[in-house]
């Protein structure tokens, strides 16, 4: 009653406007009133969604998003409550629909993709993909909208071609760089992740390390390696003044151990970089170290001519020296032979090899008088006189300046001072090499050339047949048993106490003998272990006598003279501890010497055979194993 | 004359029991009968038998157990029958005294005794006595064995590969293709490489997604799958799994460890459904998987609970975790007990748990125990865990065929983890844990005997 009588007193105008605007304020009125409702109903799915009910969350999801579709909350419970239902037919209309209303959503175009390719539907979903793309062509986000969207579909290959078209679309090359050498990594297109890379560091020469990390992940695979390099060679051959990318070839030439290949690009970044020699003497440490000997004399030969003021001349032609001497080594056949029989007898038909090395060495004393690498050059050829030649004289000129001029090094003018000891005890002039061992003791440090100085001081007192002495310094020496002499000093000791028991007559003939070889008087020392066992052939060191024998002649090269005493030897001394040694010394005198395989084999099995612990077991297995050609 | 030869010492011509194979396990009953037949054949042995024997030791004279297993494997290899003499002096090898055996057994380093014809059937009399828990298995056939391994180089390695590279026990490998493609009906043995079958990437995601290895591992098994026509991985290793299941009930002899034991089986239940999260898949994993999981299916588990969480380290409760031994577990006090069977009557078992140590020291792998009350109750526990309800070593049948699990990674490398150097087994070669694995290999070279009507 009293809303007909308002209306009746309202004017036209104003009763036509109440009539226009009544919907709406009623429509509002109810849509209040429906959202307490909406927001208990959007709880209650939620709550069916954590119970693990999904499929009634998703009936009450529904409901509410027929009621209000612009909802992206509703949305995107239904987007994940499909996809956990794997419902993906909904899923697609719900997308659609979303689609009808903005037809250009670029991201829900790319994500329908995505469902698309869950379904196996990829016809559909390359559509989806095409019609994002569509929307806008030329601009950078929508490559990278529709890239993402199949690389998360996990289709590599396609998200590769997307990021591709996208540059040509945008005519721009250095778009999407990152992206696609990470795909082609991933896919294992290892020469185009490359060329990516590459492209990297033409636009942002700084990023050469980050390059450099990225090419490093895939150049431990057998393909990758290749790949990275023929791609890098080919960047360096279009643009040869692009420095970086000469700085990449270099570097995944040292990946690959191909060190010559490495040297002539690292040239040529010296002298791009006006480096003056460093590149070069950095380089020829690093292929010293990693024995590549022929690349490292040519880097430190090239600093030392090429660059004569080069600052650290002295290093790199010190470096050279080393790399020279060390490859020396390699190509002495007389020296890796005595390696292989450990009989480490100086050979002066080696010297000639050496002359270059000493040349070398000499020249850094020279130019460099009183500096480190003078001393340490000066060493290396008295280590070479007394080790590879045996030229004593020669020695004891080099030791005399060692330790007279270089006093100011005494790491290494201890190393001088033991070397002299064993100079005098090679001369056979026991008190001189006693006086030099002695002084070792004066030195701060040097533990390692005092304990060796000390062990030779035992050995002076066994060869004079001062036992008693010797036993005494050898005790405190067997106490370390870490050291490395530990284990010469327990023989000598154990060959002394087992023979001085009963009088040492016997004993002070061996280390007669004993000391005329190691002076490397072969024949004489031959002839008095003869003596030996011409006048006691009972005695308990005759087994050590014959050893010895068969020892002088292997290193004399007499292989069928030293086997038949070492086999005189097993013989007449079924007791002895050196039966197995002796056998493996046959094996090798049969194995290096005579080159008779068979019988090699033959011996090394007889060790097994009858001393199946022997401590040289495993190294006789290893030993017929390679003869045998077996593929362990 | 060989004293195998001599055709008196057993039914048939030779002085061993056959391996009493598991439909004939009850069959190998000792008889009054036999102790005559082995009294006599003593007898004979004193008087006239020159022939020798080389007894290759398993107890503590053994200088190399490992290569021991090399050695009977090389021997089969030269067609040279070899008798397992089980639970005697640890599970020692009967060889014919060739002298190319000892050469051998000394250039590879495995301590052998030579004995005479006589000493030979003592031994044979001693094992066969009904006193004794003994009993010998004649092997007469190198098995031919396959390692389900991936082509690419992951950054872990293998136990089984390095007992066999260092027993010098030969071995191919195959992948899916070959599995999917029945090539594995040629072998008479596969072992499953530290494999995840449920499609999971070894759930390393959490630790390793962003790492080359990890990356290329994904992609690459991505394209095999489509390669053989799955749409995805999982969907894939399910279908290799369930060939896998055919190959042993046809008779083949699976052994698996580590995380290949329980993804195996929890493959198997979850056949057709989806429990791999969208980081593995591309999609999320079904909701109601745990209640879809069909323990029917598996070989060695039921009433699991599959790890839903995909950054755990977890595939299931199969497993229990050091972590939730709430540190409890320590490797000084981890040791785990190796069961006794009856070698005349459990030939088998008494097989697979051959060796010089009865307690053996734990190793925790991604898989490192089995729950025991997970475990169906057909399958017998090999080893386990003394007072605790944690199984390390078990074994069952299928079909025609077995399988055996051995959790944990590496024996002899408490916590093995990615990345880590390779054990060298040189520094291990008398290791208890790793001649399990051995044993399993030459297993099926026992000769399989007639069963009794």
């Amino acid at each position: 009653m009293f809303f007909f009588v308002i209306l009746k007193a309202m004017s036209i105008t104003f009763r036509r406007a109440f009539f226009f605007m009544a919907p709406a304020v009623l429509a509002v009125t109810f849509a209040n009133a429906q959202k307490p409702d909406n927001n208990i109903k959007f709880r209650l799915a939620q709550s069916y969604e954590h119970s693990g009910d999904f499929d009634a969350a998703l009936n009450i999801y529904g409901e509410l998003y027929e009621r209000d579709s612009t909802s992206v909350v509703i949305f995107d419970a239904l987007r994940r409550n499909y996809l956990l239902l794997k419902r993906y037919d909904d899923l697609i209309t719900l997308f659609n629909r979303s689609l009808v209303r903005n037809p250009h959503d670029m991201s829900v175009l790319a994500q329908l993709g995505t469902f698309y390719t869950l379904k196996s539907d990829d016809l559909n979903a390359s559509r989806c993909w095409e019609r994002a793309i569509s929307v806008d062509s030329i601009h950078e986000v929508t490559y990278r909208v529709v890239g993402s969207s199949l690389t998360e579909s996990r289709l590599f290959e396609r998200a590769i071609e997307i990021y591709r078209r996208g540059r040509r679309a945008c005519n721009n090359p250095a778009l999407f760089t990152m992206d696609i050498a990470y795909l082609q990594s991933i896919v294992m297109n290892f020469g185009e992740a490359t060329r990516e890379y590459i492209n990297l560091i033409r636009q942002t020469p700084s990023m050469l390390s980050f390059a450099q990390t990225r090419i490093a992940s895939y150049t431990a695979r057998p393909q990758g390696l290749p790949a990275a390099i023929g791609a890098v060679e080919e960047a360096v051959k279009s643009e040869p003044d692009n420095l970086p990318l000469i700085q990449l070839q270099a570097w995944v030439y040292m990946e690959g151990k191909q060190f010559d290949r490495a040297y002539d690009v690292y040239k040529i970044i010296d002298a791009k970089t006006n480096a003056a020699g460093r590149e070069l003497y950095n380089f020829g440490e690093h292929a010293l170290k990693e024995k590549s000997y022929a690349a490292a004399a040519r880097a430190f030969r090239d600093v030392i001519t090429i660059h004569p003021k080069f600052e650290m001349l002295p290093q790199a032609k010190f470096g050279y020296a080393r790399t020279l001497e060390e490859s020396t080594a390699t190509q002495d056949t007389l020296y890796q032979f005595s390696v292989a029989t450990g009989s480490l007898r100086p050979v002066t038909a080696s010297a000639p090899m050496y002359n270059d090395v000493i040349a070398a060495y000499r020249q850094v004393t020279a130019e460099f008088p009183t500096t480190e690498f003078a001393a340490q050059s000066l060493l290396r050829i008295a280590i070479l006189q007394q080790e590879r030649f045996f030229d004593l004289d020669g020695v004891k000129s080099t030791l005399e300046t060692l330790t007279k001029t270089y006093a100011a090094f005494p790491a290494i003018t201890i190393e001088g001072t033991l070397r002299f000891g064993d100079l005098y005890l090679a001369k056979g002039d026991l008190p001189r090499a006693e006086e030099q061992y002695l002084l070792l003791n004066h030195y701060g440090g040097g533990g390692d050339q005092r304990e060796r100085g000390a062990l030779r001081l035992a050995e002076i007192d066994y060869f004079k047949g001062n036992f008693k002495e010797a036993l005494k310094r050898l005790r405190d020496l067997t106490r370390n048993v870490a050291s490395d002499i530990a284990n010469d000093a327990l023989k000598l000791q154990v060959l002394i106490m087992e023979n001085t028991r009963s009088g040492d007559a016997a004993l002070r003939e061996l280390s007669k003998a004993e000391f005329l070889k190691r002076q490397m008087k072969f024949s004489d020392a031959l002839k008095a272990y003869e003596s030996i066992l011409a006048s006691d052939s009972t005695s308990d060191l005759i087994d050590e006598v014959l050893m010895n024998v068969g020892d002088i002649h292997v290193q004399n090269r007499e292989y069928a003279e030293g086997i038949a005493s070492y086999d005189k030897l097993l013989s007449s001394f079924p007791e002895s501890l050196v039966l197995d040694l002796t056998l493996m010394k046959i094996g090798n005198a049969y194995r290096y010497g005579l080159h008779n395989v068979p019988h090699a084999i033959e011996a090394y099995q007889r060790l097994l055979e009858k001393f199946p612990n022997s401590i040289y077991a495993t190294v006789v297995r290893k030993y017929i194993r390679e003869l045998r050609g077996d593929n362990i | 004359m060989k004293i195998a030869d001599c055709g008196l010492l057993s039914r048939s011509r030779n002085p061993v029991r056959s391996a009493g194979w598991i439909a004939d396990l009850g069959s190998c009953v000792p008889s009054g009968k036999k102790m005559f037949v082995v009294v006599c054949s003593l007898l004979l042995a004193c008087i006239s038998l020159p022939a020798q024997k080389i007894l290759v030791p398993m107890d503590l004279k053994q200088t190399d157990h490992l290569k021991a297993y090399g050695i009977a494997y090389w021997v089969l290899v030269k067609n040279i029958e070899v008798d397992w003499l089980l639970n005697y002096r640890g599970g020692s090898f009967m060889i014919d005294g060739l002298d190319v055996v000892a050469a051998e057994c000394r250039i590879r380093g495995v301590a052998y005794e030579e004995i005479s014809g006589a000493e030979a059937a003592q031994i044979y009399a001693e094992v066969q006595s009904d006193e004794n828990n003994m009993d010998a298995v004649r092997l007469e056939k190198a098995p031919k064995i396959a390692v389900y391994v991936p082509p690419n180089t992951l950054p872990w390695d293998d136990a089984v590969t390095l007992a066999m590279e260092y027993a010098e026990i030969p071995y191919d490998k195959v992948w899916d293709d070959a599995v999917v493609k029945d090539s594995l009906l040629q072998y008479d043995w596969i072992h499953l490489h530290h494999e995840d079958f449920t499609g999971q990437y070894g759930k390393f995601y959490a630790q390793f997604a962003a790492q080359p290895w990890y990356v290329e591992q994904q992609v690459m098994y991505e394209k095999k799958a489509k390669e053989l026509g799955f749409r995805k991985v999982s969907e894939m290793r399910s279908a290799v799994a369930r060939k896998i299941k055919e190959y042993i009930a046809a008779g083949g002899f699976m052994f698996a460890m580590c995380s290949a034991t329980d993804t195996y089986d929890i493959a198997l239940a979850a056949e057709n459904v989806d429990i791999c999260e969208s980081m593995y898949d591309g999609d999320p994993a079904d909701p109601n998987a745990q209640k879809k999981l069909d323990f029917s299916k598996c070989l060695a588990f039921e009433n699991f609970t599959i790890e839903k969480n995909p950054l755990r380290y977890e595939y299931s409760d199969i497993d229990i975790p050091p972590s939730d031994l709430l540190g409890l577990l320590q490797e000084s006090t981890d040791y785990f007990t190796l069961f006794e069977f009856s070698a005349k009557y459990d030939p088998v078992p008494t097989m697979l748990t051959q060796d010089h140590a009865n307690i053996i020291k734990g190793f925790i792998g991604q898989t490192t125990y089995f729950k025991k009350s997970l475990i169906k109750k057909n399958v017998i526990t090999l080893a386990e865990k003394e007072g605790s309800d944690q199984v390390r070593y078990l074994h069952g049948n299928y079909g025609r065929g077995t399988f055996t699990f051995y959790s944990g990674h590496d024996p002899e490398d408490y916590q093995h983890a990615v990345g880590d150097p390779p054990t060298d087994l040189k520094l291990h070669k008398n290791s208890p844990g790793y001649r399990l694995i051995l044993n399993n290999i030459l297993f099926p070279a026992a000769k399989k005997k007639q069963q009794k009507t």
